[in-house]
């Protein structure tokens, strides 16, 4: 899995970097972001064919850092919502704020409702889901 | 039967009376479109907190509610494992569409500013913009496509659409009913 093998990759050099770090926090692994990180996602944006959207992992204090985010565009369906491809944001261990955007394809929808999707991990293993309240946006 | 001083005492009373209704409508519309039927912020907090919680029942840990980058929605992150990313999605949207999705829409929905308040955040978005490293926009643009086009032509991932993408995010009111972006 993409993301496992990101982690593997990521987490070498999250490690080496805050190797000191892990021992003093023993953070637990696959847990919620470590305390100081936070997860956020702007509500999207059109410029008429395309929309856009942008999910913010940011952190604060000594031992928290960021490893990646990624974000995905998600439009309301009937009874449910579709999402598009994630966009995966390298790794980049030890920064403190990291963004990415993501797009898809609305050309023709007309006015529906859209949502932006975020998710972010920290170099000790912590994963979140971020989601912004729906957005009416006309393609 | 009334006399002819107290009718005119009346009318003069009920002129002074619509005279400030009047004047009352006309300070609403320069401001904002009408907000009577709009839930109120505590109503859409306590949505997002039903919200929370319903996503907490599901079996996921939650974090705090926080305020969004626009500066009026709310937000919270949910703890996702390795693997749950499809429960974590079908559990959230189950969760909004129960407890929020109505309430956001009629919460954040429809806001535009209208006369000096939205000239003022006009020139605060093209001030953020220009901030930001995005210049040549004006203040007389009624199409926040236009403004979006210019932010997204530096590029996926450029640090000037990041944050010009923020600064419209906390300015969207500006942009009139009907906009693609604030129909």
């Amino acid at each position: 899995m993409r993301s496992l093998a990101r982690r593997l990759g990521a987490g070498l050099a999250g490690a080496l970097l805050s190797l000191p770090l892990l021992v003093a926090t023993a953070a637990p692994s696959e847990a919620a972001l470590i305390s100081g990180c936070s997860l956020s996602a702007t509500r999207p944006f059109t410029d008429g064919v395309t929309t856009f959207g942008t999910a913010t992992g940011s952190c604060t204090g000594g031992n928290a850092y960021m490893d990646y985010t990624n974000s995905r565009i998600q439009r309301q369906e009937t009874i449910s919502w579709s999402s598009g491809p994630w966009y995966y944001g390298n790794p980049v261990p030890a920064q403190v704020s990291i963004s990415k955007q993501s797009q898809l394809n609305c050309n023709g929808t007309g006015t529906r409702t859209w949502r932006t999707n975020g998710q972010a991990g920290d170099i000790y293993g912590g994963t979140a889901t971020v989601y912004t309240t729906g957005q009416s946006l006309t393609c | 039967m009334r006399t002819r001083k107290q009718l005119s005492k009346h009318w003069l009373l009920t002129a002074v009376a619509v005279g400030l209704a009047v004047s009352s409508m006309a300070a609403c519309s320069e401001g904002a479109d009408d907000d009577s039927d709009r839930p109120t912020a505590a109503e859409y907090r306590q949505a997002v907190e039903l919200t929370r919680s319903c996503v907490e029942d599901a079996g996921f840990s939650v974090g705090p509610i926080a305020e969004a980058p626009d500066g009026i929605s709310l937000q919270f992150s949910i703890d996702t494992p390795e693997g749950a990313e499809a429960d974590v999605d079908a559990a959230y949207s189950a969760c909004e569409e129960e407890h929020l999705l109505e309430v956001a829409t009629a919460y954040l929905g429809g806001r535009h500013l209208t006369g000096e308040a939205r000239e003022q955040a006009m020139q605060e978005l093209v001030d953020c913009l220009e901030n930001a490293g995005i210049t040549g926009l004006s203040v007389a643009e009624t199409d926040s496509r236009v403004f979006v086009r210019a932010i997204m032509d530096y590029g996926e991932d450029s640090p000037e659409a990041s944050a010009g993408l923020l600064c419209m995010d906390r300015y969207r009111d500006v942009w009139p009913p009907g906009d693609a972006n604030n129909p």
